[in-house]
């Protein structure tokens, strides 16, 4: 493959809406500052309770906005004071005297649509929000819910390389090894039955694992279903008799070297807040083994080596690379989306 | 960097306060990129050679200086202040090497009113010249003189320096002026020598410090010259104050700014511990300013010129441009600086 296809292939993709933060993160009147794709961002929540994302740069100098006041309803910058509405729209200049009228309006930062669901803050990169698709709705959730945990991480590791992790079944017994989880040497046979879903495909409900532990302890008749959706988009849901653990898990990319990978775990069980400050540690331990193996192999990809992808093991990743192909090339050639998976049972040991 | 951001080489630069380099001592610093090294010779003559020596290419500050000859660390290689090789030890009685054709490279270098200034080009004499303080004689020392360096590109730390419409936010502090004390300015500018002046006008006195100075009344201009240089000159009754602000490139992503004040109130020179504080706040709210702008500057966007306030700054770019075109073609340097009246609110 040529170098230049190889990082063209490897870029983010565009006409997506991307994970930013919980919503929570988002406090009334304040700013937050953070670079997704390579591009700055301003994030922020105007007095009526509305996100909105603007690029982080002044049109006038340059300068980051999030150096400047917002009070809730303009941003002000902090090196002329120029004053920005979070449309994005210029309100004022201060510089200008009243005797030199300036249609300040026509002056604009670039906004980034911003849609909030189920407590998460997504932001869109791309020309038409309307034809990409939507931020999926986690299943058995009402639309209001909030996550009841959520916990963030950034890994210096190039976006493709962290997302193929995302999809990757058989590390488990290598990295993810701890004594409350899963013993080291502890792999066995596994035959899971994928479908395409939308934008992505989905591991059928199934009984969980029993070489799992805590899963024994949960109790009730349990049934895991794992969605995966581009851009980078894995939704675990959970039934446990009448009670459900669904977790998000997002890849963002923030430079070509390094992504933000976030997660919101929304339960139904009141038991379980009890054990949050636990489910903390859990899904700390399980980032930081993930982003532990990520940054060693960062080490290795500086040498731009080639990779290799082998079945079944690997399918979900080969998957993850041609839906992500279809659907740069869809986008490309202004024609509908064509899932390219098919339904299939994968056999692998993990 | 693009070849019309890249600073000017025919001009004369900020190099440091002449207080800083004692008789027969040396200073290296890197200037444009370039690595020199500034000495003062027992006469108390300032001199600037390329801080390389020609044979290995070490530096000359590492070696000895004795008033007279610089003696490279490396080889003993001896150099006069003129940059020609003196004295190679190695050669032995009978070797000839005609030692004059071995020279480190010279900068023409001027000491004015307490400042030592760096040429980089081919001809300083046809060059923009170095600003004269009015009321001072030549021989005059700043009783103030602060650097700062800032992390910024050459044009935009300039532009900063005469900019109007920044001061109400990035200058907000108690002593200087509040938040709120925003008025309508109106100046008239003419076109001076390499660069234009905001003419003589009555002080404005939304800036508090000024009020403190007191004694009659307060005039007050601003003069700008290429490559940097910015002159504020207040005049209080029969008493004069200087305020020059030089802006020297260090490398592409880092500029120095000299602060040298100049005053004749004797009233004032005890009052310069005090003084000091305020200065450097001052100034520090500039760095971080910059440096803030650097960090969105790193995504190369696209910037704006807007309304009088920015009318400076369009000169500058102006200036700059007709003055690298002029040195180029080997032309007189015409200013394109009209005379005109700014109105902006700050």
């Amino acid at each position: 493959m040529q170098v230049n296809e190889r990082a063209e292939r490897a870029k983010p993709l565009r006409e997506m809406w991307y994970y930013a933060m919980p919503s929570a993160a988002l406090k009334p009147g304040a700013l937050a500052a953070r670079i997704y794709l390579g591009e700055p961002l301003v994030f922020g929540r105007d007095r009526d309770g509305t996100a909105f994302a603007l690029r982080d740069l002044c049109p006038h100098r340059g300068i980051p906005l999030h150096h400047g006041k917002f009070d809730g309803g303009e941003i002000e910058c902090a090196y002329h004071g120029w004053r920005f509405k979070p449309s994005g729209q210029c309100a004022a200049i201060p510089a200008l005297p009243e005797s030199h009228p300036h249609d300040v309006g026509r002056i604009c930062v670039p906004a980034y649509p911003v849609r909030e669901v189920q407590g998460n803050v997504w932001v869109f990169f791309g020309e038409n929000p309307e034809g990409a698709p939507e931020v999926p709705l986690l299943p058995d959730l009402e639309p209001e819910r909030r996550p009841n945990m959520t916990y963030a991480v950034r890994v210096p590791a190039r976006p493709d390389d962290a997302l193929f992790n995302l999809v990757d079944p058989t590390h488990n017994p290598f990295i993810h090894v701890s004594w409350w989880w899963r013993r080291r040497g502890s792999i066995r046979a596994k035959e899971k039955a994928f479908v395409p879903s939308p934008y992505g495909f989905t591991m059928v409900p199934h009984r969980p694992s029993t070489n799992y532990a805590p899963y024994k302890l949960l109790g009730g008749e349990a049934q895991t279903q794992i969605i995966f959706r581009l851009p980078g988009i894995r939704i675990e849901h959970m039934a446990f008799g009448k009670h459900r653990l669904v977790t998000l898990n997002t890849i963002t990319p923030i430079s070509d070297s390094e992504i933000e990978e976030s997660y919101a775990i929304y339960w139904t069980n009141p038991l379980f807040n009890l054990l949050k400050p636990l489910g903390r540690v859990i899904v700390g331990t399980f980032a930081a083994q993930d982003g532990g193996a990520l940054r060693l192999q960062a080490d290795g990809a500086k040498y731009n080596p080639s990779m290799m992808l082998i079945d079944d093991a690997d399918t979900q990743a080969k998957w993850y690379y041609r839906l992500k192909q279809e659907y740069a090339r869809a986008c490309a050639e202004k024609r509908p989306f064509v899932n390219p998976v098919q339904p299939r049972v994968l056999r692998f040991r993990s | 960097m693009d070849k019309a951001a890249a600073p000017l080489r025919e001009a004369w630069y900020y190099a440091v306060p002449s207080q800083k380099i004692w008789r027969g001592k040396t200073l290296a610093k890197i200037l444009l990129g370039e690595p020199i090294l500034l000495g003062r010779d027992s006469e108390g003559a300032v001199f600037a050679l390329r801080d390389l020596c020609p044979h290995r290419a070490m530096p000359l500050s590492c070696g000895r200086f004795d008033g007279r000859e610089i003696e490279c660390c490396y080889h003993g290689w001896r150099f006069a202040t003129s940059g020609v090789c003196t004295a190679i030890p190695a050669l032995v009685d009978g070797q000839k090497i005609n030692l004059d054709r071995i020279a480190a490279q010279r900068y023409p270098v001027r000491e004015v009113s307490g400042n030592i200034w760096l040429y980089f080009g081919a001809d300083p004499e046809g060059a923009a010249a170095i600003p004269e303080l009015e009321g001072f004689p030549p021989d005059a020392s700043p009783q103030v003189a602060e650097t700062v360096r800032f992390d910024a590109a050459y044009d935009h730390a300039v532009i900063g320096l005469m900019d109007p419409g920044h001061v109400p936010f990035v200058h907000r502090s108690w002593f200087w002026r509040s938040g709120r004390a925003f008025a309508e300015k109106e100046k008239s500018f003419a076109p001076s020598p390499w660069g234009f002046t905001m003419e003589r006008h009555a002080t404005s006195m939304n800036s508090r410090a000024y009020k403190l100075l007191g004694g009659g009344p307060m005039e007050t201009d601003i003069a700008f010259t290429l490559p940097g240089v910015r002159v504020e000159h207040t005049s209080v009754g029969r008493h004069t104050l200087v305020n020059m602000t030089a802006m020297t490139p260090i490398d592409d992503q880092t500029v120095e700014l000299n602060n040298c004040i100049y005053w004749t109130m004797p009233w004032l020179t005890p009052l310069r511990p005090v003084l000091l504080p305020f200065i450097r706040t001052f100034l520090g709210q500039d760095r971080d300013a910059l440096g803030r702008q650097n960090e969105g500057l790193k995504y190369d966007p696209q910037l704006m010129l807007v309304g009088d306030a920015d009318i400076q700054a369009r000169w500058y770019y102006r200036l700059k441009r007709e003055y690298r075109a002029a040195r180029a073609e080997n032309r007189p340097f015409e200013n394109p600086v009209k005379k005109r009246t700014l109105r902006w609110r700050s």
